[in-house]
């Protein structure tokens, strides 16, 4: 076996398996509301209600209009603009988070399946990714009917949601899929998930405005390089100079580490592709920019899958 | 086609222990540098094979490798070194219900378990009526499976385990599964999948069941083939050897209180022969039931003074007596002059099912209390059992049947 040329065979795998991994998709559709009063409604309710709340917090309540220029532009957006951009973020976000919080802990899960019976295990972690981006669908459905009545129409970039899903889908299973197979051997993993996650979501904008931050970092830096040229001649002697140099060269540096964690940053890549859909144009669709996500994305899905196929054999000595 | 269904080449599986987390992760890291597991062998360079159409019986103790090897060929862990093949599709019952959620109907877990197992959408739907029905369970078949009772679960599980028609079938500890109605099924069932002509690999500690279902047998002990052979001859050896380690100590004893001192009278010789057309022979090593046996034993006694009485105990290999039998209950007078005496002990039809035993003489004084002198045959008598009895006794016996109501009649009554 060759874990990395039979890496490239994971479409192959999942069209072969296409009817197991549907029967697990629905077992865990079902799973999650049997028993439920609302059953099949919840997972329209739950989005719905959360959208609500985000819209009646941060619009209504708090009245904060965000800075960013992805922060949706639509003609009559002016008082949702706030709330497009949270879920727009919010969405793609919790495909993540609940992905990687589910799939690091799901080969161990299904101790029972693997230790018994002989089956693609590889379709576990894959098939908690697809169940998340169904969720994700419903949700953005509500996304676009909300569009739709707030906007009377829909964004034109929304040509380009089936590629960016893609790239969406293929990033996140492998990250799933490289920690579904770590937790295995070193079960602290799915203890690090959780906070791995939350430190990734302060560096990536999803809840807060990435616009405010910069604005306020150019303001820094602007009032740092203004003091800087007010100052005298042979300056550096004076009283205070010193630190004045300082905030300028601080107010350079962290701007350079917030544009160098948003450039590097794979997540807030793919934000910046799903808000700029809604905003009609004002930054345009970067196929450019979503091609490098998508070469990201493969390399750690092969990457991921390698090591998955290299470790399976030893899955069932070790659960 | 290969002539062999399975074919298993020096297989070994080795496991890692390590001592904590630490050392596991210690270990990756160094990459192969340092070593902090150690290796535990759960097979041993284990190669056997199985023809078409027939069934293999695997015995052993627990942790003797069995499930390990049954885990191996059915694919779910990677064989250390090694080879196997299976030819043909397969499906093994490691156990039953694995896949089952139990919030889901028992309708509805039919389809994701027996997807699981490698069925197609369209062999589920063409078969699930099938399994409903063999499952028997009534109208629970549509109600979540956290309702039904163990036995009900493992019902629906080799329902739906065996609704697969696999050219071998891999079965571990299974068939002491639900009631003894249900039991009968699931025995019926691998009956039928072996007259189809179907490999079985079929593991059990119920000696019964594997002879009833086996052609071969091995015996894995310590990961390794002990013994590979008919089921009558691997389970006659495997009983003898399980009964040998439950023996608490090797005395076999009757109860006599052994006279000690000079000048008793002396049991110099003890051996096993048989009746035939020819005569008196000696015994083979193992024998069947039924044959006519003869214990000769060669005594002597050094005076007058201390009448003799004899006799024979025949104990299996776990320390139970068996057989006793004596001289003075026979109505024999004890032998009383000085001099060498040899006794025949003629056993007609030697009545002893498969086992082994050991044969021990005794020369016994007149109060049939003490001992003089006692010797064992150095090699145990071992008894094969080829009609596969399970009982430990074969006695002379005969059927005869009757009607006990009115024949019936073939011609209309007259009023």
């Amino acid at each position: 076996m060759h874990p990395l040329r039979d890496a490239f065979r994971l479409p192959l795998v999942m069209v072969r398996y296409r009817e197991l991994l549907s029967a697990f998709v629905r077992r865990e559709l079902r799973a999650r509301v049997e028993g439920s009063l609302l059953g099949r409604i919840w997972p329209v309710v739950h989005p719905a209600v959360i959208f609500g709340i985000y819209h009646l917090v941060f619009a209504r309540l708090l009245k904060i209009e965000f800075q960013d220029v992805l922060a949706p532009h639509g003609p009559e957006g002016v008082g949702w603009r706030s709330t497009f951009y949270l879920i727009t973020g919010i969405l793609p976000w919790t495909v993540l988070a609940e992905s990687l919080a589910r799939g690091s802990g799901v080969v161990l899960e299904n101790a029972n399946l693997i230790k018994k019976i002989a089956f693609p295990s590889e379709l576990l972690p894959i098939y908690t990714v697809v169940v998340n981006h169904v969720y994700f669908l419903i949700g953005y459905s509500l996304l676009l009917l909300l569009e739709g009545i707030v906007n009377g129409g829909l964004p034109g970039a929304l040509v380009w949601l089936p590629a960016l899903l893609l790239v969406q889908f293929v990033f996140i299973s492998g990250l799933a899929m490289f920690l579904s197979a770590a937790n295995i051997f070193v079960r602290d993993v799915a203890q690090l998930v959780p906070v791995a996650v939350t430190f990734w979501m302060f560096t990536t904008p999803v809840f807060y405005d990435l616009g405010a931050v910069q604005l306020n970092l150019e303001h820094a830096q602007a009032a740092a390089q203004s003091a800087l040229a007010a100052l005298p001649p042979g300056a550096p002697e004076l009283p205070g100079a010193q630190e004045v140099l300082d905030a300028a060269t601080d107010a350079v540096s962290d701007m350079a580490a917030v544009n160098a964690v948003m450039r590097w940053n794979p997540m807030a890549t793919l934000l910046d592709l799903h808000r700029s859909i809604f905003t009609y144009g004002q930054v345009p669709f970067d196929p450019g920019r979503l091609l490098r996500l998508g070469l990201v994305g493969l390399f750690v899905q092969l990457l991921a899958y390698a090591f998955f196929l290299r470790s399976k054999g030893r899955f069932a000595d070790e659960v | 086609m290969s002539a062999d269904a399975v074919v298993v080449k020096d297989l070994v599986k080795e496991y890692r222990i390590y001592p904590g987390s630490f050392a596991r992760l210690k270990e990756a890291l160094s990459f192969g540098r340092t070593k902090c597991h150690t290796a535990f062998r759960a097979l041993d360079g284990v190669s056997f094979s199985i023809p078409h159409g027939r069934a293999l019986g695997i015995i052993g103790e627990n942790g003797a490798g069995k499930s390990t090897l049954l885990k191996v060929l059915a694919g779910t862990t990677l064989p250390t070194s090694g080879s196997y093949a299976l030819h043909g599709s397969v499906a093994s019952l490691l156990e039953l219900g694995t896949g089952f959620h139990s919030e889901f109907t028992g309708r509805d877990n039919i389809f994701l378990a027996a997807q699981v197992l490698g069925f197609s959408l369209k062999e589920v739907k063409a078969r699930v009526d099938e399994i409903v029905a063999f499952a028997e369970l009534g109208a629970y078949i549509d109600q979540p499976v956290r309702t039904y009772s163990s036995g009900m679960v493992m019902r629906l599980g080799f329902a739906v385990a065996t609704a697969i028609d696999p050219d071998v079938l891999i079965i571990d500890e299974i068939l002491a599964v639900g009631d003894l109605y249900f039991q009968k099924k699931c025995v019926d069932r691998i009956f039928s999948f072996r007259n189809g002509g179907k490999s079985i690999l079929f593991c059990s500690h119920s000696l019964y069941d594997v002879r009833q279902i086996c052609d071969e047998v091995i015996w894995i002990r310590d990961g390794k083939v002990a013994m590979h052979g008919t089921p009558a001859d691997v389970t006659v050896a495997y009983a003898n050897y399980e009964r040998a380690l439950s023996a608490d100590s090797t005395r076999l004893a009757m109860g006599h209180e052994m006279l000690t001192g000079p000048g008793r009278p002396t049991l110099q010789g003890i051996r096993l022969l048989k009746e035939t057309h020819q005569g008196l022979q000696p015994l083979e090593d193992s024998i069947v039931p039924g044959v006519d046996v003869v214990v000769e034993m060669d005594f002597q006694l050094p005076t007058s003074s201390q009448p003799v009485h004899l006799g024979l105990g025949i104990f299996r290999n776990d320390n139970i007596l068996v057989i006793s039998l004596f001289s003075h209950l026979a109505g024999v007078e004890a032998v009383l002059d000085r001099g060498s005496y040899r006794c025949r002990l003629r056993m007609p039809g030697f009545p002893l099912c498969g086992g082994e035993y050991h044969v021990v003489g005794y020369l016994i004084d007149e109060t049939f209390v003490h001992a003089y002198d006692t010797r064992t045959i150095d090699r145990p008598l071992l008894v094969s059992n080829p009609e596969n009895l399970p009982g430990m006794l074969a006695c002379q016996h005969e059927f005869q049947i009757q009607r006990r109501d009115a024949a019936p009649c073939t011609s209309p009554t007259s009023p």
